[in-house]
């Protein structure tokens, strides 16, 4: 649901249904939530955030964790409770502690996590595929959420300038972006993020196959593709731009080998603008493009 | 789809008397494939998108003034009638089981559309699966060129959630064909190929414009990038990339893709099912069943002009006369075609909406919604026929004999189709989740 769906009251009482019984607003925990003062909405934020409320600040840690390692230390993170403790208990302490003295500063927070070795190690599984990944002894694997994914889409065939992307205007001008908004029905998943690839058979096929796609890879259309046509760039330069600008690294010696044959076999100037395309459609639908690895 | 379980191998094992023979297990490998193969269950769900009228569909009350303007016509079932706007299932009764006596507690569209396609009240945190990603899971098998679940005309602005795979992820999800979720989107009636709906899978093939050549060379360096990424980072969501487009490509390149080209069925097959949206589903329905798909869904009662398909508050009688039409002339000649080819003993049908409508006749001639007592119908392969399970009272407004609930509907659905209900799936909050909560309706299986 969204938020539009709720609207707050300044008035009225919960009723038990098909009575007049009114049933009085209380904490988790019994204690009656009763202060002329104050509109509950109020009494609710400062219950939850009271220093001695232990609940918060693990809950809250553990989610930004687990949106940063694609799992949570308690894990699923909605599911906190005996039953399913975390593990690593004294780094979720920790961090619960830091946070609170931090006075819940969410930015603070971000900047120290991604500041840890664990963080940045990287995401090679070499021999040992997905054994243990509580252990987060490599980054996780995650899946763009859609709005990630057109965004990306947007900025790598330069649909989108970099200063449009940083700049004060953007969020107006991504709400009136139709093309986007059709993109995310689209592209829509259950559970944006984590480490389990949520799109299917459509997604994938209006990726390799649909309108946004096409007239990205199209010489005609594409910025990108275009601005790739000046006669002073080499098949390698050109090569290397369509690799920092997809997956933001260079080509491997035999990825550049696969590649320059392919753009070799097109000579003529136009053959040559249509394998460009094919190299940005192959770069644009590959797993690396759509992983946050 | 039943798999060879650990335990199934050993006793095959045991059997040979020495141990372990590998010829033994390689022709027990062999049998269950030729076996799940022949014995391939299917699964339509025709779903009735507003809520149906049961008073003037499959439970009439002749001479009670809650009966309203229809007459009642005699079936092939001796004692069992149905409304005489439905002569062409009326001819196929003994095929039917009809349930007179479901009783739910969701009597808001939102609300009611999810409770009835997952089983469950939206309430708490579980993302239930829509039953038809839950059974196709079941019936189905990754190794087939389409989808194993197809989701035909949907029409899914009541509740988002009640069409999707929710906990059970995308690689259970529907590919969806002439959806009408928004009025601007929906495509009108007669505004595909000669006079027919139009019923497309976006986006199927490569942009027309793509030069021969290209979708080759395309192909062979997005195969390049992914297998030396894959071979790096061997962990989920990358596997799960990779299963996902390979699939895709599977369905852009095979032959089946062409089930969804209904020009290739002669006008009057075309013209026996109707020309609308889910007379064309049904057909389509047809074409994917023979091909192996495990569930199909196909809507009737998508947006048509002000209204919305069965939500009847007013004039009830004109517009379920001419729904009443296109349902009889789809689901009828679906059943006989399918029943021509064999089909129909494995291929199960429900139809059902989310709730039924108002016994009394409201001031502007229409029925409001009603989930206290109403009707759905189980079909075809696993169900015993020629049936009216379940009674209502003379007024309509109460269940008199054979009350049952949604599970119950839909633990007798996965029964007739040979899945055991009890089958726990797990959510993703780590708990186990059954098919389908309630009891299977004996007297409703074959």
């Amino acid at each position: 649901m969204t938020s539009g769906d709720f609207q707050e009251l300044d008035t009225g009482e919960v009723t038990l249904p098909d009575t007049d019984e009114v049933i009085p607003v209380r904490y988790l925990g019994g204690e009656l939530a009763d202060d002329e003062e104050n509109s509950r909405r109020r009494l609710l934020a400062d219950w939850m955030v009271a220093p001695d409320n232990p609940y918060f600040a693990r809950a809250t840690v553990n989610r930004i964790w687990s949106h940063l390692f694609g799992r949570g230390l308690v894990d699923p993170p909605d599911d906190m409770g005996q039953q399913n403790p975390a593990s690593h208990p004294k780094v979720l302490e920790a961090l619960a502690e830091y946070f609170k003295q931090s006075d819940y500063d969410l930015r603070q927070m971000i900047f120290l996590l991604t500041g840890t070795q664990a963080y940045q190690l990287s995401s090679s599984s070499g021999e040992s595929g997905d054994a243990m990944p509580e252990l987060f002894h490599r980054m996780a694997i995650k899946s763009l959420t859609a709005e990630q994914m057109y965004d990306s889409l947007a900025a790598a065939t330069c649909r989108l300038q970099p200063a449009q992307l940083g700049g004060p205007t953007f969020g107006l001008n991504r709400v009136l972006d139709q093309g986007r908004q059709s993109f995310l029905t689209k592209m829509r998943t259950p559970n944006n993020g984590g480490t389990k690839f949520q799109s299917g058979i459509p997604q994938a096929l209006s990726l390799m196959n649909g309108g946004l796609t096409a007239g990205a890879t199209d010489g005609s259309e594409s910025d990108i593709l275009q601005s790739l046509q000046a006669p002073f760039f080499s098949d390698e330069e050109r090569l290397e731009t369509l690799f920092l600008a997809t997956l933001t690294r260079l080509p491997q010696p035999d990825e550049q080998t696969t590649f320059l044959a392919y753009l070799e076999t097109h000579d003529s100037e136009e053959t040559k603008q249509r394998a460009l395309g094919d190299v940005l459609w192959a770069l644009l639908n590959c797993a690396e493009f759509a992983l946050n690895h | 789809m039943r798999s060879i379980t650990r335990r199934t191998l050993l006793k095959a094992a045991a059997a040979g008397g020495v141990g372990w023979s590998t010829q033994g297990w390689c022709r027990l490998l062999a049998d269950q494939l030729s076996a799940s193969r022949s014995s391939r269950r299917h699964c339509i769900l025709l779903w009735m998108n507003g809520g149906p009228s049961q008073l003037d569909t499959f439970d009439m009350k002749p001479g009670h003034e809650n009966g309203g303007e229809f007459k009642e016509i005699a079936t092939s079932v001796p004692g069992l009638g149905i409304s005489e706007h439905l002569p062409g299932l009326a001819s196929m009764a003994d095929e039917l089981a009809i349930l007179r006596g479901l009783n739910t507690k969701e009597g808001d569209h939102g609300r009611g559309t999810y409770l009835m396609r997952t089983g469950h009240p939206p309430a708490g945190p579980v993302n239930y699966p829509t039953i038809g990603a839950s059974l196709s899971k079941e019936l189905g098998s990754s190794r087939d060129d389409l989808p194993n679940y197809v989701s035909i005309a949907p029409y899914r602005a009541f509740n988002q959630e009640a069409f999707e795979p929710g906990f059970l992820g995308p690689s259970f999800a529907p590919l969806t064909v002439g959806a009408s979720d928004i009025i601007a989107a929906a495509p009108a009636e007669d505004s595909g190929d000669e006079g027919y709906a139009p019923l497309k899978v976006d986006d199927l093939a490569f942009p027309r414009e793509l030069h021969p050549s290209q979708s080759a060379g395309r192909l062979q360096l997005w195969n390049s990038l992914q297998t030396s990424f894959l071979a790096h980072h061997d962990v989920a969501s990358p596997r799960g990339h990779d299963t996902v487009y390979r699939r895709a490509l599977r369905l852009m390149n095979s032959d089946s893709a062409k089930a969804f080209d209904l020009s290739q069925e002669p006008d009057q097959v075309r013209d026996a099912y109707g020309r609308g949206r889910f007379g064309q589903g049904c057909l389509l329905a047809r074409r994917l069943i023979e091909r192996g798909v495990a569930f199909v869904d196909v809507t009737l009662g998508s947006l048509t002009g002000a209204s919305i398909g069965w939500d009847t508050h007013q004039n009830n009688f004109a517009a379920v006369k001419e729904l009443s039409a296109e349902l009889d002339a789809g689901w009828s000649t679906m059943m006989i075609e399918l029943r021509d080819r064999g089909l129909l003993e494995s291929t199960t049908i429900l139809w059902m909406g989310e709730f039924g409508r108002t016994p009394k006749i409201n001031d502007m001639g229409g029925r409001d919604h009603y989930p206290n007592a109403w009707s759905c119908v189980l079909a075809g392969g696993g169900i015993q026929g020629g049936q009216a399970y379940g009674k209502t009272t003379d007024d309509g407004m109460e269940v008199d004999e054979g009350q049952v609930g949604v599970g119950d509907v839909l633990a007798t659905l996965c029964k007739a189709l040979g899945v055991s209900p009890e089958d726990e799936n797990i959510s993703e909050q780590g708990r186990p989740i059954r098919i389908a909560e309630g009891e299977a309706i004996a007297d409703v299986l074959a």
